[in-house]
Protein backbone atom coordinates (compact mmCIF):
# COMPACT_ATOMS: atom_id res chain seq x y z
CA UNK A 1 0.00 0.00 0.00
CA UNK A 2 1.73 3.13 -1.15
CA UNK A 3 0.99 6.56 0.24
CA UNK A 4 2.53 9.02 -2.19
CA UNK A 5 1.50 12.00 -0.06
CA UNK A 6 3.57 10.75 2.78
CA UNK A 7 6.68 9.83 0.91
CA UNK A 8 6.83 12.80 -1.45
CA UNK A 9 6.32 15.66 0.96
CA UNK A 10 9.40 15.06 3.10
CA UNK A 11 11.48 14.63 -0.03
CA UNK A 12 10.18 17.93 -1.40
CA UNK A 13 10.82 19.71 1.87
CA UNK A 14 14.32 18.27 1.92
CA UNK A 15 15.25 19.79 -1.42
CA UNK A 16 15.82 23.51 -0.66
CA UNK A 17 18.39 22.92 2.05
CA UNK A 18 19.99 20.06 0.17
CA UNK A 19 20.42 22.32 -2.86
CA UNK A 20 21.82 25.11 -0.71
CA UNK A 21 24.40 22.73 0.75
CA UNK A 22 25.41 21.13 -2.52
CA UNK A 23 25.09 23.69 -5.32
CA UNK A 24 27.65 26.30 -4.13
CA UNK A 25 30.29 23.62 -3.69
CA UNK A 26 29.52 22.19 -7.12
CA UNK A 27 29.73 25.68 -8.67
CA UNK A 28 33.12 26.26 -7.10
CA UNK A 29 34.51 23.00 -8.41
CA UNK A 30 32.93 23.63 -11.83
CA UNK A 31 34.70 27.00 -12.08
CA UNK A 32 38.14 25.50 -11.55
CA UNK A 33 39.39 24.40 -14.96
CA UNK A 34 42.08 21.70 -15.13
CA UNK A 35 44.43 24.21 -16.81
CA UNK A 36 44.05 26.70 -13.99
CA UNK A 37 44.49 23.90 -11.49
CA UNK A 38 47.75 22.74 -13.00
CA UNK A 39 49.02 26.28 -13.52
CA UNK A 40 48.29 27.33 -9.96
CA UNK A 41 49.74 24.14 -8.57
CA UNK A 42 53.10 25.33 -9.89
CA UNK A 43 52.77 28.65 -8.08
CA UNK A 44 55.09 28.94 -5.09
CA UNK A 45 52.60 30.63 -2.78
CA UNK A 46 49.89 28.12 -3.57
CA UNK A 47 52.26 25.26 -2.90
CA UNK A 48 53.49 26.73 0.35
CA UNK A 49 49.91 27.19 1.55
CA UNK A 50 49.24 23.52 0.82
CA UNK A 51 52.49 22.52 2.53
CA UNK A 52 51.82 24.65 5.63
CA UNK A 53 48.27 23.29 5.87
CA UNK A 54 49.27 19.65 5.56
CA UNK A 55 52.21 19.96 7.96
CA UNK A 56 50.41 21.88 10.67
CA UNK A 57 47.22 19.83 10.53
CA UNK A 58 49.18 16.57 10.69
CA UNK A 59 51.11 17.73 13.73
CA UNK A 60 47.85 18.97 15.24
CA UNK A 61 46.25 15.59 14.63
CA UNK A 62 49.18 13.79 16.30
CA UNK A 63 48.87 16.06 19.33
CA UNK A 64 45.11 15.50 19.45
CA UNK A 65 45.46 11.71 19.34
CA UNK A 66 48.31 11.50 21.86
CA UNK A 67 46.73 13.88 24.38
CA UNK A 68 43.09 13.35 23.48
CA UNK A 69 42.98 9.58 23.95
CA UNK A 70 43.84 9.63 27.67
CA UNK A 71 41.49 12.57 28.20
CA UNK A 72 38.65 10.77 26.43
CA UNK A 73 39.34 7.60 28.42
CA UNK A 74 39.33 9.50 31.69
CA UNK A 75 36.07 11.22 30.74
CA UNK A 76 34.48 7.88 29.85
CA UNK A 77 35.43 6.33 33.21
CA UNK A 78 34.89 9.20 35.62
CA UNK A 79 31.50 9.77 37.15
CA UNK A 80 32.27 12.76 39.36
CA UNK A 81 30.92 16.25 38.97
CA UNK A 82 34.35 17.55 38.00
CA UNK A 83 34.52 15.11 35.09
CA UNK A 84 31.01 16.08 34.01
CA UNK A 85 32.01 19.74 33.92
CA UNK A 86 35.25 18.90 32.13
CA UNK A 87 33.30 16.86 29.58
CA UNK A 88 31.07 19.82 28.79
CA UNK A 89 33.99 22.21 28.59
CA UNK A 90 35.82 20.00 26.10
CA UNK A 91 32.82 20.35 23.80
CA UNK A 92 32.84 24.12 24.04
CA UNK A 93 35.21 24.81 21.10
CA UNK A 94 32.68 23.11 18.77
CA UNK A 95 30.13 25.85 19.36
CA UNK A 96 32.56 28.71 20.04
CA UNK A 97 33.08 31.07 17.08
CA UNK A 98 36.66 30.59 15.84
CA UNK A 99 37.31 34.32 16.19
CA UNK A 100 36.57 34.02 19.91
CA UNK A 101 38.98 31.09 20.09
CA UNK A 102 41.64 33.19 18.34
CA UNK A 103 41.30 36.13 20.72
CA UNK A 104 41.31 33.77 23.73
CA UNK A 105 44.46 32.06 22.51
CA UNK A 106 46.19 35.34 21.75
CA UNK A 107 45.36 36.75 25.17
CA UNK A 108 46.68 33.61 26.87
CA UNK A 109 49.61 32.52 24.74
CA UNK A 110 50.53 35.85 23.17
CA UNK A 111 53.60 37.39 24.75
CA UNK A 112 51.47 39.96 26.57
CA UNK A 113 49.43 37.11 28.11
CA UNK A 114 50.24 35.26 31.34
CA UNK A 115 51.43 31.98 29.82
CA UNK A 116 52.83 33.50 26.65
CA UNK A 117 54.69 36.16 28.62
CA UNK A 118 56.39 33.53 30.72
CA UNK A 119 57.27 31.49 27.63
CA UNK A 120 58.53 34.60 25.88
CA UNK A 121 60.90 35.40 28.72
CA UNK A 122 62.17 31.84 28.38
CA UNK A 123 62.81 32.54 24.72
CA UNK A 124 59.84 30.59 23.38
CA UNK A 125 57.85 32.52 20.84
CA UNK A 126 54.43 31.22 19.84
CA UNK A 127 52.31 33.94 18.22
CA UNK A 128 53.06 34.36 14.49
CA UNK A 129 54.77 30.94 14.25
CA UNK A 130 53.58 27.61 12.82
CA UNK A 131 53.26 26.48 16.46
CA UNK A 132 50.45 29.01 16.85
CA UNK A 133 48.74 27.53 13.78
CA UNK A 134 49.00 24.05 15.32
CA UNK A 135 47.67 25.24 18.69
CA UNK A 136 44.70 26.97 17.05
CA UNK A 137 43.94 23.80 15.11
CA UNK A 138 44.22 21.60 18.19
CA UNK A 139 41.90 23.94 20.06
CA UNK A 140 39.11 23.86 17.49
CA UNK A 141 39.52 20.28 16.26
CA UNK A 142 40.26 18.23 19.39
CA UNK A 143 36.64 18.06 20.62
CA UNK A 144 35.60 15.98 17.61
CA UNK A 145 38.19 13.33 18.38
CA UNK A 146 37.50 13.42 22.12
CA UNK A 147 33.78 12.90 21.56
CA UNK A 148 34.32 9.96 19.23
CA UNK A 149 36.95 8.33 21.41
CA UNK A 150 34.90 8.82 24.56
CA UNK A 151 31.83 7.24 22.98
CA UNK A 152 34.00 4.35 21.85
CA UNK A 153 35.43 3.78 25.33
CA UNK A 154 31.97 4.02 26.87
CA UNK A 155 30.71 1.28 24.58
CA UNK A 156 33.10 -1.20 26.19
CA UNK A 157 31.37 -2.94 29.06
CA UNK A 158 32.84 -2.81 32.53
CA UNK A 159 32.77 -6.66 32.72
CA UNK A 160 35.11 -6.92 29.78
CA UNK A 161 37.66 -4.58 31.32
CA UNK A 162 37.36 -6.25 34.70
CA UNK A 163 37.77 -9.73 33.30
CA UNK A 164 40.86 -8.59 31.42
CA UNK A 165 42.28 -7.23 34.64
CA UNK A 166 41.36 -10.44 36.52
CA UNK A 167 43.15 -12.39 33.80
CA UNK A 168 46.23 -10.46 34.81
CA UNK A 169 46.38 -7.76 32.14
CA UNK A 170 48.44 -4.72 33.05
CA UNK A 171 47.10 -1.24 32.32
CA UNK A 172 49.27 -1.11 29.20
CA UNK A 173 48.08 -4.53 28.05
CA UNK A 174 44.49 -3.55 28.72
CA UNK A 175 44.91 -0.50 26.53
CA UNK A 176 46.87 -2.26 23.80
CA UNK A 177 44.94 -5.54 23.61
CA UNK A 178 41.41 -4.52 24.55
CA UNK A 179 40.62 -0.83 24.51
CA UNK A 180 42.39 0.35 21.37
CA UNK A 181 41.44 -2.60 19.12
CA UNK A 182 37.81 -2.42 20.25
CA UNK A 183 37.57 1.31 19.68
CA UNK A 184 39.78 1.55 16.61
CA UNK A 185 36.87 2.53 14.38
CA UNK A 186 35.68 5.27 16.70
CA UNK A 187 39.20 6.57 17.12
CA UNK A 188 39.76 6.51 13.36
CA UNK A 189 36.49 8.27 12.60
CA UNK A 190 37.19 10.88 15.28
CA UNK A 191 40.70 11.41 13.96
CA UNK A 192 39.46 11.92 10.40
CA UNK A 193 36.81 14.37 11.61
CA UNK A 194 39.37 16.28 13.67
CA UNK A 195 41.84 16.37 10.82
CA UNK A 196 39.31 17.82 8.39
CA UNK A 197 38.32 20.44 10.95
CA UNK A 198 42.00 21.29 11.52
CA UNK A 199 42.66 21.69 7.79
CA UNK A 200 39.64 23.95 7.45
CA UNK A 201 40.50 26.10 10.49
CA UNK A 202 40.76 29.77 9.64
CA UNK A 203 39.24 32.25 12.07
CA UNK A 204 41.32 31.45 15.12
CA UNK A 205 44.47 31.06 13.08
CA UNK A 206 44.41 34.47 11.39
CA UNK A 207 43.98 36.18 14.76
CA UNK A 208 46.43 34.11 16.77
CA UNK A 209 49.03 33.12 14.19
CA UNK A 210 48.82 35.97 11.72
CA UNK A 211 49.40 35.51 8.02
CA UNK A 212 52.78 34.98 6.37
CA UNK A 213 53.22 32.97 3.22
CA UNK A 214 55.34 29.87 3.79
CA UNK A 215 55.20 30.21 7.58
CA UNK A 216 51.67 30.57 8.88
CA UNK A 217 49.55 31.01 5.76
CA UNK A 218 47.32 27.95 5.47
CA UNK A 219 45.07 27.04 2.55
CA UNK A 220 41.90 28.63 3.99
CA UNK A 221 43.84 31.81 4.70
CA UNK A 222 45.26 31.92 1.18
CA UNK A 223 41.72 31.49 -0.15
CA UNK A 224 40.47 34.37 1.98
CA UNK A 225 43.34 36.76 1.34
CA UNK A 226 44.10 35.65 -2.18
CA UNK A 227 40.52 36.09 -3.30
CA UNK A 228 40.94 39.71 -4.27
CA UNK A 229 44.29 39.26 -6.01
CA UNK A 230 43.38 36.34 -8.12
CA UNK A 231 40.26 34.28 -8.07
CA UNK A 232 42.29 31.48 -9.66
CA UNK A 233 44.30 30.68 -6.57
CA UNK A 234 41.23 30.79 -4.36
CA UNK A 235 39.45 28.42 -6.73
CA UNK A 236 42.33 25.98 -6.91
CA UNK A 237 42.89 25.92 -3.17
CA UNK A 238 39.16 25.61 -2.55
CA UNK A 239 39.03 22.66 -4.90
CA UNK A 240 41.95 21.01 -3.13
CA UNK A 241 40.26 21.64 0.23
CA UNK A 242 36.96 20.24 -0.99
CA UNK A 243 38.71 17.15 -2.33
CA UNK A 244 40.55 16.57 0.93
CA UNK A 245 37.42 17.15 2.99
CA UNK A 246 35.43 14.69 0.89
CA UNK A 247 38.09 12.01 1.28
CA UNK A 248 38.10 12.53 5.04
CA UNK A 249 34.30 12.54 5.28
CA UNK A 250 34.08 9.33 3.29
CA UNK A 251 36.65 7.84 5.66
CA UNK A 252 34.50 8.91 8.58
CA UNK A 253 31.48 7.32 6.91
CA UNK A 254 33.27 4.05 6.27
CA UNK A 255 34.46 3.91 9.86
CA UNK A 256 30.95 4.56 11.13
CA UNK A 257 30.70 8.04 12.56
CA UNK A 258 27.63 6.91 14.52
CA UNK A 259 30.04 5.82 17.16
CA UNK A 260 30.70 9.46 17.82
CA UNK A 261 27.13 10.36 18.71
CA UNK A 262 27.00 12.29 21.96
CA UNK A 263 27.61 10.02 24.88
CA UNK A 264 24.49 9.42 26.89
CA UNK B 1 -4.33 7.16 10.93
CA UNK B 2 -2.75 9.38 13.49
CA UNK B 3 0.49 9.01 11.57
CA UNK B 4 -1.12 10.16 8.36
CA UNK B 5 -2.46 13.32 9.97
CA UNK B 6 0.87 14.30 11.37
CA UNK B 7 2.44 15.93 8.34
CA UNK B 8 -0.28 18.45 7.37
CA UNK B 9 -0.63 19.32 11.02
CA UNK B 10 3.08 19.80 11.38
CA UNK B 11 3.13 22.08 8.32
CA UNK B 12 0.23 24.10 9.68
CA UNK B 13 1.97 24.52 13.02
CA UNK B 14 5.23 25.41 11.32
CA UNK B 15 3.46 27.97 9.13
CA UNK B 16 1.74 29.52 12.11
CA UNK B 17 5.03 29.68 13.98
CA UNK B 18 6.83 31.32 11.07
CA UNK B 19 4.04 33.84 10.63
CA UNK B 20 4.19 34.79 14.29
CA UNK B 21 7.96 35.08 14.08
CA UNK B 22 7.64 37.37 11.07
CA UNK B 23 5.10 39.55 12.81
CA UNK B 24 7.35 39.76 15.84
CA UNK B 25 10.43 40.61 13.77
CA UNK B 26 8.48 43.09 11.71
CA UNK B 27 7.22 45.01 14.69
CA UNK B 28 10.71 44.99 16.18
CA UNK B 29 12.27 46.26 12.96
CA UNK B 30 9.46 48.68 12.36
CA UNK B 31 8.04 47.38 9.06
CA UNK B 32 5.19 49.27 7.52
CA UNK B 33 5.68 52.37 9.59
CA UNK B 34 2.89 54.21 7.81
CA UNK B 35 2.33 56.06 11.05
CA UNK B 36 5.71 57.76 11.16
CA UNK B 37 5.59 61.26 9.65
CA UNK B 38 8.91 60.95 7.82
CA UNK B 39 10.40 57.86 6.33
CA UNK B 40 14.05 57.35 7.18
CA UNK B 41 16.26 56.96 4.17
CA UNK B 42 19.59 55.31 4.57
CA UNK B 43 22.94 55.50 2.86
CA UNK B 44 25.24 52.53 3.12
CA UNK B 45 28.89 53.58 3.01
CA UNK B 46 31.59 50.97 2.45
CA UNK B 47 34.66 52.63 3.95
CA UNK B 48 38.34 51.82 4.39
CA UNK B 49 39.22 50.35 7.80
CA UNK B 50 41.47 53.31 8.62
CA UNK B 51 38.44 55.62 8.48
CA UNK B 52 36.56 53.72 11.18
CA UNK B 53 37.32 56.16 14.01
CA UNK B 54 36.53 59.32 12.08
CA UNK B 55 33.59 58.35 9.89
CA UNK B 56 31.06 58.12 12.71
CA UNK B 57 31.41 61.83 13.33
CA UNK B 58 31.33 62.65 9.62
CA UNK B 59 28.16 60.58 9.25
CA UNK B 60 26.55 62.30 12.22
CA UNK B 61 27.32 65.73 10.76
CA UNK B 62 25.76 64.71 7.45
CA UNK B 63 22.68 63.36 9.23
CA UNK B 64 22.33 66.66 11.11
CA UNK B 65 22.30 68.51 7.77
CA UNK B 66 19.96 66.02 6.13
CA UNK B 67 17.11 65.16 8.47
CA UNK B 68 15.58 61.79 7.83
CA UNK B 69 18.74 60.37 6.31
CA UNK B 70 20.52 57.65 8.18
CA UNK B 71 24.17 56.92 7.28
CA UNK B 72 25.40 53.41 7.94
CA UNK B 73 28.97 52.17 7.57
CA UNK B 74 30.71 48.94 6.80
CA UNK B 75 34.47 49.03 7.43
CA UNK B 76 37.03 46.64 5.98
CA UNK B 77 40.18 46.70 3.88
CA UNK B 78 39.46 48.77 0.74
CA UNK B 79 40.42 45.77 -1.39
CA UNK B 80 37.84 43.63 0.41
CA UNK B 81 35.15 46.27 0.01
CA UNK B 82 35.92 46.59 -3.69
CA UNK B 83 35.65 42.83 -4.02
CA UNK B 84 32.36 42.80 -2.11
CA UNK B 85 30.97 45.41 -4.50
CA UNK B 86 32.12 43.38 -7.48
CA UNK B 87 30.25 40.42 -6.08
CA UNK B 88 27.02 42.34 -5.75
CA UNK B 89 27.17 43.50 -2.14
CA UNK B 90 24.81 46.40 -1.39
CA UNK B 91 26.38 49.79 -0.81
CA UNK B 92 25.76 53.33 -2.02
CA UNK B 93 29.18 54.91 -1.49
CA UNK B 94 32.66 53.39 -1.69
CA UNK B 95 35.41 55.21 0.24
CA UNK B 96 38.81 53.71 -0.54
CA UNK B 97 42.15 54.36 1.17
CA UNK B 98 43.96 54.40 -2.14
CA UNK B 99 43.37 55.26 -5.75
CA UNK B 100 44.40 51.80 -6.91
CA UNK B 101 41.33 50.10 -5.43
CA UNK B 102 39.09 52.86 -6.78
CA UNK B 103 40.55 52.42 -10.27
CA UNK B 104 40.02 48.68 -10.02
CA UNK B 105 36.42 49.30 -8.95
CA UNK B 106 36.02 51.66 -11.89
CA UNK B 107 37.48 49.09 -14.28
CA UNK B 108 34.96 46.51 -13.16
CA UNK B 109 32.12 49.00 -13.47
CA UNK B 110 30.95 49.00 -9.85
CA UNK B 111 31.40 52.75 -9.25
CA UNK B 112 30.24 55.78 -11.24
CA UNK B 113 33.49 57.34 -12.58
CA UNK B 114 32.07 60.87 -12.81
CA UNK B 115 31.42 60.90 -9.07
CA UNK B 116 34.97 60.08 -7.90
CA UNK B 117 36.30 62.63 -5.38
CA UNK B 118 39.49 62.76 -3.35
CA UNK B 119 38.43 63.78 0.15
CA UNK B 120 41.36 63.28 2.52
CA UNK B 121 44.99 62.42 2.80
CA UNK B 122 47.06 60.47 5.28
CA UNK B 123 50.61 59.24 5.58
CA UNK B 124 52.09 55.84 6.15
CA UNK B 125 53.67 55.78 9.61
CA UNK B 126 55.48 53.48 11.99
CA UNK B 127 53.37 52.49 14.97
CA UNK B 128 54.93 51.12 18.14
CA UNK B 129 53.17 49.91 21.27
CA UNK B 130 53.43 52.06 24.41
CA UNK B 131 55.72 49.58 26.13
CA UNK B 132 58.07 49.73 23.15
CA UNK B 133 60.10 46.78 24.34
CA UNK B 134 62.13 46.68 21.16
CA UNK B 135 63.13 50.34 21.63
CA UNK B 136 62.03 51.46 18.18
CA UNK B 137 62.50 55.17 17.57
CA UNK B 138 63.14 55.37 13.84
CA UNK B 139 62.75 53.39 10.65
CA UNK B 140 66.23 51.82 10.68
CA UNK B 141 65.44 50.27 14.08
CA UNK B 142 62.97 48.01 12.29
CA UNK B 143 65.88 46.25 10.59
CA UNK B 144 67.47 45.21 13.89
CA UNK B 145 67.42 41.44 14.38
CA UNK B 146 64.50 40.16 16.43
CA UNK B 147 62.16 43.11 15.99
CA UNK B 148 58.71 41.73 15.13
CA UNK B 149 56.97 43.76 12.46
CA UNK B 150 53.38 43.42 11.24
CA UNK B 151 52.30 45.01 8.00
CA UNK B 152 49.11 44.94 5.94
CA UNK B 153 48.82 42.40 3.10
CA UNK B 154 49.98 43.69 -0.29
CA UNK B 155 46.44 43.99 -1.64
CA UNK B 156 45.44 46.28 1.25
CA UNK B 157 46.16 50.00 0.65
CA UNK B 158 48.41 50.26 3.73
CA UNK B 159 50.24 47.18 2.47
CA UNK B 160 50.73 48.59 -0.99
CA UNK B 161 52.02 51.88 0.48
CA UNK B 162 54.41 49.82 2.62
CA UNK B 163 55.62 47.92 -0.43
CA UNK B 164 56.23 51.19 -2.31
CA UNK B 165 58.07 52.70 0.65
CA UNK B 166 60.34 49.64 0.84
CA UNK B 167 61.04 49.77 -2.89
CA UNK B 168 62.15 53.39 -2.55
CA UNK B 169 64.17 52.64 0.58
CA UNK B 170 66.01 49.92 -1.34
CA UNK B 171 67.28 52.53 -3.75
CA UNK B 172 68.50 55.01 -1.14
CA UNK B 173 72.06 54.86 0.14
CA UNK B 174 70.87 55.50 3.67
CA UNK B 175 68.79 52.31 3.68
CA UNK B 176 69.55 50.09 0.70
CA UNK B 177 68.70 46.50 -0.16
CA UNK B 178 70.17 45.24 3.11
CA UNK B 179 67.64 47.25 5.10
CA UNK B 180 64.79 45.95 2.95
CA UNK B 181 65.93 42.33 3.39
CA UNK B 182 66.20 42.75 7.16
CA UNK B 183 62.78 44.43 7.28
CA UNK B 184 61.22 41.57 5.31
CA UNK B 185 62.91 39.00 7.53
CA UNK B 186 61.47 40.71 10.60
CA UNK B 187 57.96 40.78 9.15
CA UNK B 188 55.95 38.21 11.10
CA UNK B 189 52.52 38.77 9.57
CA UNK B 190 50.72 40.41 6.66
CA UNK B 191 47.32 41.31 8.08
CA UNK B 192 44.00 41.46 6.25
CA UNK B 193 43.48 45.16 6.95
CA UNK B 194 45.24 48.05 8.66
CA UNK B 195 43.01 47.85 11.74
CA UNK B 196 44.34 44.34 12.38
CA UNK B 197 47.91 45.71 12.17
CA UNK B 198 47.05 48.30 14.83
CA UNK B 199 45.42 45.64 17.02
CA UNK B 200 48.49 43.39 16.94
CA UNK B 201 50.69 46.31 18.00
CA UNK B 202 48.27 47.59 20.66
CA UNK B 203 48.14 44.07 22.13
CA UNK B 204 51.94 44.18 22.20
CA UNK B 205 52.19 40.97 20.19
CA UNK B 206 54.20 42.79 17.57
CA UNK B 207 56.94 45.35 18.28
CA UNK B 208 56.01 47.64 15.44
CA UNK B 209 53.66 47.96 12.52
CA UNK B 210 53.18 50.07 9.44
CA UNK B 211 49.91 52.00 9.67
CA UNK B 212 48.93 55.65 9.38
CA UNK B 213 49.71 59.00 11.02
CA UNK B 214 45.97 59.29 11.76
CA UNK B 215 46.38 56.44 14.25
CA UNK B 216 47.96 59.03 16.57
CA UNK B 217 44.49 60.60 16.93
CA UNK B 218 42.38 57.46 16.74
CA UNK B 219 40.51 55.61 19.47
CA UNK B 220 43.58 53.55 20.33
CA UNK B 221 46.06 56.42 20.31
CA UNK B 222 46.66 56.08 24.06
CA UNK B 223 48.24 52.68 23.52
CA UNK B 224 50.41 53.70 20.60
CA UNK B 225 53.48 55.68 19.69
CA UNK B 226 53.20 56.92 16.13
CA UNK B 227 56.42 57.79 14.34
CA UNK B 228 56.48 59.54 10.96
CA UNK B 229 58.61 58.07 8.21
CA UNK B 230 61.77 59.96 7.15
CA UNK B 231 60.83 62.74 4.70
CA UNK B 232 62.61 60.99 1.84
CA UNK B 233 60.35 57.99 2.27
CA UNK B 234 57.08 59.72 3.05
CA UNK B 235 54.23 57.77 1.53
CA UNK B 236 51.08 59.82 1.07
CA UNK B 237 47.79 58.01 1.25
CA UNK B 238 44.88 59.32 -0.75
CA UNK B 239 41.26 58.70 0.25
CA UNK B 240 38.89 58.55 -2.67
CA UNK B 241 35.12 58.18 -2.63
CA UNK B 242 32.55 57.50 -5.32
CA UNK B 243 28.90 56.62 -5.76
CA UNK B 244 28.47 52.95 -6.56
CA UNK B 245 26.88 51.80 -9.81
CA UNK B 246 24.04 50.11 -7.94
CA UNK B 247 23.32 52.89 -5.45
CA UNK B 248 19.65 52.82 -4.44
CA UNK B 249 19.37 56.59 -4.66
CA UNK B 250 22.37 57.95 -6.61
CA UNK B 251 21.64 61.63 -5.97
CA UNK B 252 21.50 61.08 -2.22
CA UNK B 253 24.71 59.07 -2.36
CA UNK B 254 26.23 61.83 -4.46
CA UNK B 255 25.30 64.34 -1.75
CA UNK B 256 27.24 62.29 0.75
CA UNK B 257 30.30 62.10 -1.51
CA UNK B 258 30.16 65.87 -2.00
CA UNK B 259 29.85 66.29 1.74
CA UNK B 260 32.97 64.15 2.27
CA UNK B 261 34.88 66.54 0.03
CA UNK B 262 33.44 69.62 1.77
CA UNK B 263 35.31 71.86 4.19
CA UNK B 264 33.04 70.74 7.00
CA UNK B 265 33.91 67.05 6.65
CA UNK B 266 37.50 67.98 5.98
CA UNK B 267 37.69 69.83 9.31
CA UNK B 268 36.44 66.74 11.14
CA UNK B 269 38.89 64.49 9.35
CA UNK B 270 41.80 66.85 9.97
CA UNK B 271 40.92 66.94 13.66
CA UNK B 272 41.07 63.13 13.53
CA UNK B 273 44.60 63.16 12.21
CA UNK B 274 43.96 63.02 8.50
CA UNK B 275 45.40 65.49 6.03
CA UNK B 276 43.50 67.79 3.72
CA UNK B 277 43.14 66.35 0.22
CA UNK B 278 46.03 67.40 -1.96
CA UNK B 279 45.14 70.45 -4.00
CA UNK B 280 44.84 69.79 -7.68
CA UNK B 281 43.54 66.29 -7.14
CA UNK B 282 40.19 65.66 -8.84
Amino acid sequence: MSRPGRSLLPALLAMPLLLLLVVPVAMLVARATPDALLGELRNRETLSAIRVSLLTSTVALAVIIVLGTPLAYWLSRSRGRFAAIAGTLTDLPIVLPPSVAGVALLLTLGRAGPVGGWLDSAGVRIAFTPAAVVIAQVFVAAPYFIRAARAGFESIGAELRESAVIDGASAWELARLVLVPMTARSLGAGAAMSWSRAIGEFGATIIFAGNLSGVTQTMPMAVYLGFENGLERALVLSTVLIGLSLVLLITVRLLGWRAAAPAS
Amino acid sequence: MAQRRKWPRFIAELGRGLLMLMVALCSAAGCGRAESPRRTESIMVLAAASLADAMGEVGAAFEADNPGVNVRFSFAGSNQLRMQLENGSPGDVFASADRRQMLAAQASGVVQPATIRTFAGNSLAIIVSRTNRAGVSRLTDLARPGVRIVVAADAVPAGSYTRRMLERAGGLAEFGPGFVRAFEANTVSREENVAAVVTKVVLDEADAGLAYLSDASGSRAADLIVLPLPPALEERAEYVAAVTARAGNPSRAQRFVEFLASDRASAILIRRGFAAPETGAP
